[in-house]
């Protein structure tokens, strides 16, 4: 039996590993130094702003409609520089698309020797660089800290992943792309999506103070990093970011990998070598908590109340649909320039089902062919704000067999005018004179995309959808 | 002389270094080196009784069941079924969906940990009335986290594997990828969202195993343990917002992953929060004795043999029959097909999604199962569509494997068929266990390639005939993610 105990001995070997470590903390060996020179570079490449727009776009927010993407923006956008553009389809989902992360990598290290072969040349070298590497992190801590906080938040209050627009729900997931199937699968259980917005949220809200970095530090290196792989595989566009933040996670975690491994693994002692720049004069002090209570203010407690108070559906159009009217169609008669037409899954005029959302769009099933958005179906504009309703493609991006269309309502004269909401296809324009002769019961009449006279009369179905709307009540379904 | 001796240090760098060099002292883990506190002891006592509780079976069956294993030709989960069978005793049944999803589900957990407190209390108070109380329980402590270690990480060895080797969530096939999400249960969409991409799938796998595989080595404990905790907390919120059905299993194994990170926690918050030194101090058992020795290597090296080894050769072996029936159904048929033609009795019917007869569409799979879409609905079959049988071991016969028609509603209907392929027919059952009095004859003829004509009867006696044609289009979930069966 081997117990440990506590004895002059061990106070004697505890005052040598101090001694140590206090000297080690002031003598950087010469690799550290040209490791942090090369860390130091490409920290600031990868947390400040390298994009012009970025600036642009900043400086020219309209502060007094402000939206929580403004915030976003500016804590996480206009990072990573541009060195390359690659428009091939590795470019965008592949190996190339971490082109600038590698050109970056590439350029730190190309400066970090450069820098060393100045100061040996010149004969400044210095012993150590406690002070920059503190300010770098924290620079490195904040910007991480704040974009992933802003993550999280729109997890957190579930709007990221909303719940399936109804013409999503009626579509075969053979028709639905692998990402917006993930994140329809996410969408379905909001209080999962909030479970994983805190998740992330913790992960930056722990980097924002010094004493519980390591622990943010951790989380956000093992969340983002499963978003990474996620990304890959569902194809969803968001793998650089998460990449780039989960990798500066791991740079901030760097310091006490191997207290936690000697800790922990190897079971021994642990001497933890902390530095902390003398902020003990009064204006240092004050200065530091005033811009750090400012931008907790403003990143962190703002930005949630934006969240709130913003639109919880703000992937789709903001326009309200045709009142009462929202529901899944059957197409009981379809009239093409006064000549009835038969159901046919093959007709490629023919309507074959409808759905009204509640927001202005209008969804119906024909056998003809779009170009499919591959988009995420973005709702954000770079210059702040929400894009105009009819370019919010979460519903009709990714998704095959329906064609999607925007519309306004004159109601004066009960008559829809219908875009389509496809970039590929905005040409096509439908006007179309509406009458709600029942609840159950709404019947077109007019113009059609390709100028054709159409009547349709369509009746909500009856059919129960009780499936995924109901819980788990055993039953017949 | 020293280091800090021969150097120079100015003021403010000695106040830049904050390390606890004179100012504080170092921060001891005693509580393996003193005498326990009160607190301390009752707490072990507590969760000493939950940990024997929850990972030794304690009932026959479990041992019935090893005993009565087929041996000379284990299934995967035969074994597997060993190392998972982790949980706490079954106190109560309760048979609601409360029960089966819900609150209701935690009472067995509930009831153990209320049982350990008790027991823990009568140990407190016998142990002072007879004055025979321990100072510290040390080595007790030190075997009961080798029990939790060794079955926790077996078990979630095990788990990991499922997905390491991409089994749990299948390739979803064709009968399901025609089905709105609507119309399928959260779980299923859940898992069919993880099942196109076997390489997350795997990856995911991983991050079950490693933290199982950690855990079966004391000195990676610590990190084993805290990876169990973190993926396996996230699998039982998961269970519960998708009604996933694993989520008393997944929170259980969390708990004994916290009971066995305890003892890490407070150096972890010392060393990385409040920055100061750390000092572990350990307990080990004196295993120099050879006996002892050899024992332990012996003991240790066939569990990881039998449990990490050879259960991962069986998984890979039976990869492909699992879930999915592996009868070959009519060959090259495989695909999603459009109801052209329609007869009922010799008349034509035209399509209508309100007819409760008339098939709307149909899917072949290339294993022996015709899937047909029409207006009628089936009582559900809400489970995970499990093939294993449990208690029995083995996998299923073909017909029961449901993976493919569990927690899909919306009026598919799923039906097992047997080829004959001298006369050209296909005896059809419903898989449906609900409605397996249904069952049919069909002639068929395939005058091309993508055409597919039935004859026969139908499952309410009807004579009916259908003519089935191939739809071929590109869809937008890419192929590579839609091939069952091709990795």
């Amino acid at each position: 039996m081997s117990t440990e105990v506590i004895s002059e001995n061990n106070i004697e070997v505890k005052k040598e590993q101090d001694e140590k470590a206090l000297y080690g903390l002031y003598h950087w060996k010469n690799y550290e130094k040209i490791i942090f020179r090369i860390t130091f570079v490409f920290l600031l490449l990868m947390t400040i702003p390298t994009e012009p727009d970025w600036y642009v776009h900043t400086w020219n927010y309209d502060w007094s409609n402000i939206h929580w993407n403004m915030l976003y923006d500016i804590s996480a956008a206009g990072r990573i520089p541009k060195f390359v553009t690659i428009p091939t389809e590795s470019g965008k989902w592949g190996i190339a698309s971490y082109a600038n992360l590698f050109l970056s990598a590439l350029f730190a290290t190309v400066a970090g020797l450069i820098w060393t072969v100045i100061v040996k040349a010149k004969k400044t070298e210095r012993k150590e660089y406690n002070q920059l590497y503190y300010w770098v992190r924290v620079l490195a801590r904040y910007q991480v800290g704040f974009a992933i906080v802003a993550w999280g938040y729109r997890k957190l209050v579930p709007i990221q992943m909303m719940w399936p627009p109804t013409d999503i729900l009626n579509t075969p997931i053979l028709h639905i792309q692998e990402q917006k199937l993930y994140w329809q699968s996410v969408g379905i259980v909001p209080h999962y999506e909030m479970f994983l917005g805190f998740a992330e949220f913790l992960g930056g809200f722990l980097l924002l103070f010094r004493k519980t970095t390591a622990l943010g530090a951790a989380i956000t290196t093992v969340v983002l990093a499963n978003i990474v792989l996620a990304n890959h595989v569902y194809d969803g566009s968001v793998h650089i970011h998460s990449f780039m933040f989960s990798f500066v996670a791991l740079i901030l975690l760097w310091k006490d990998l191997p207290n936690i491994w000697n800790l922990l693994v190897r079971e021994k002692d642990v001497t933890p070598q902390v530095y902390y720049p003398d902020l003990s004069t009064p204006w240092k002090k004050y200065t530091r908590l005033i811009v750090k209570v400012t931008a907790l203010l403003i990143f962190v407690v703002l930005e949630f109340v934006l969240h709130l108070a913003g639109e919880f559906e703000y992937r789709v159009p903001g326009a309200r649909g045709l009142a009462g009217a929202d529901g899944y169609y059957q197409v009981s008669e379809f009239r093409l320039n006064h000549k009835i037409l038969p159901y046919d899954p093959y007709d490629s005029i023919r309507w074959q089902d409808v759905i009204v959302e509640k927001w202005a769009t209008l969804v119906f099933k024909v056998n003809r062919k779009e170009t499919i958005d591959q988009s995420n179906g973005p709702a954000l504009k770079a210059t702040g704000g929400l894009v105009k309703d009819i370019d919010r493609g979460w519903e009709s991006s990714g998704v095959q067999g329906r064609h999607f269309f925007y519309y306004t309502i004159d109601t004066v004269n009960h008559v829809l005018h219908l875009q389509n909401k496809n970039k590929s296809h905005r040409a096509e324009k439908q006007v179309l004179h509406y009458s709600q002769p029942s609840n159950t019961r709404l019947i077109f009449s007019g113009i059609n995309e390709f100028n054709d006279s159409i009547y349709v009369v369509l009746d909500k179905s009856s059919k129960k959808y009780p499936v995924i709307l109901q819980g788990r009540p055993e039953g017949s379904y | 002389m020293s280091l800090i001796e021969s150097e120079h240090y100015t003021d403010t760098q000695q106040k830049e270094f904050v390390s606890a060099v004179t100012t504080e002292p170092p921060v001891f883990d005693t509580k393996h080196v003193r005498p326990w506190t009160g607190t301390q002891k009752f707490a072990f006592r507590a969760a000493f009784t939950y940990v024997v509780l929850m990972c030794i079976p304690f009932t026959a069956k479990y041992y019935t069941y090893i005993y009565n294993l087929n041996w000379s030709n284990l299934y995967w989960s035969d074994l597997s079924s060993i190392a998972t069978n982790v949980s706490a005793p079954q106190f109560v049944t309760i048979a609601t969906e409360s029960g089966r999803w819900g609150l209701a589900s935690y009472a067995n957990l509930a009831l153990t940990l209320l049982t350990s407190l008790v027991i823990a209390a009568l140990w407190t108070i016998i142990v002072r009335a007879k004055k025979t109380e321990r100072e510290e329980y040390n080595e007790l402590y030190y075997w009961m986290r080798v029990l939790v270690r060794y079955r926790v990480g077996f078990a979630i060895v095990a788990w990991g594997y499922k997905k390491l080797i991409p089994m749990q969530m299948v390739f979803p096939t064709e009968g399901i990828l025609t089905t709105s999400i609507i119309d399928m249960q959260e779980q299923k969409l859940y898992w069919q969202s993880m099942g196109f991409v076997p390489n997350y799938q795997s990856f995911l796998g991983l991050a079950e195993f490693l933290g199982g595989f950690l855990l079966l080595f004391r000195k990676t404990t610590a990190l084993g343990a805290a990876l169990t905790l973190v993926v396996l907390a996230n699998i039982a919120l998961a269970n519960h917002a998708y009604d996933g059905g694993v989520h008393i299993s997944s929170f259980g194994f969390a708990v004994l992953a916290l009971i066995i990170l305890a003892k890490d926690l407070p150096n972890i918050w010392n060393l990385l929060v409040k920055e100061k030194d750390v000092i572990p101090t350990t307990y080990y058992p004196d295993f120099s004795a050879a006996w002892k020795k050899y024992s332990r290597l012996g003991l240790k090296t066939v569990g990881l043999i039998v449990f990490v080894g050879v259960l991962l050769y069986m998984q890979w072996r039976d990869f492909h029959n699992y879930r999915l029936p592996v009868t070959p159904g009519l060959s090259g048929a495989k695909g999603h097909y459009a109801v052209t033609e329609f007869k009922l009795n010799n008349t034509p019917i035209a399509f209508s999604p309100d007819d409760s007869i008339r098939w709307q569409d149909a899917t072949f799979e290339e294993w022996s199962t015709l899937s047909f879409k029409v207006n009628r609905k089936e009582k559900m079959d809400q489970s995970n569509g499990g093939s294993i049988r449990h208690g029995l071991g083995g996998v299923h016969i073909d017909i029961d494997r449901s993976w493919e028609n569990a927690s899909i509603g919306g009026g598919r209907h799923f039906f097992f068929y047997e080829v004959d392929s001298v006369h050209h027919q296909i005896l059809l059952q419903n898989k449906n266990t609900a409605h397996r009095e249904e069952k049919q004859v069909l002639n068929y003829t395939r005058p091309s390639d993508s055409r597919i004509i039935l004859s026969g009867r139908n499952e309410f006696n009807d004579s009916i005939y259908v003519v089935l044609d191939k739809i071929q289009k590109k869809y937008p979930l890419s192929e590579e993610h839609r091939e069952a069966g091709v990795y």
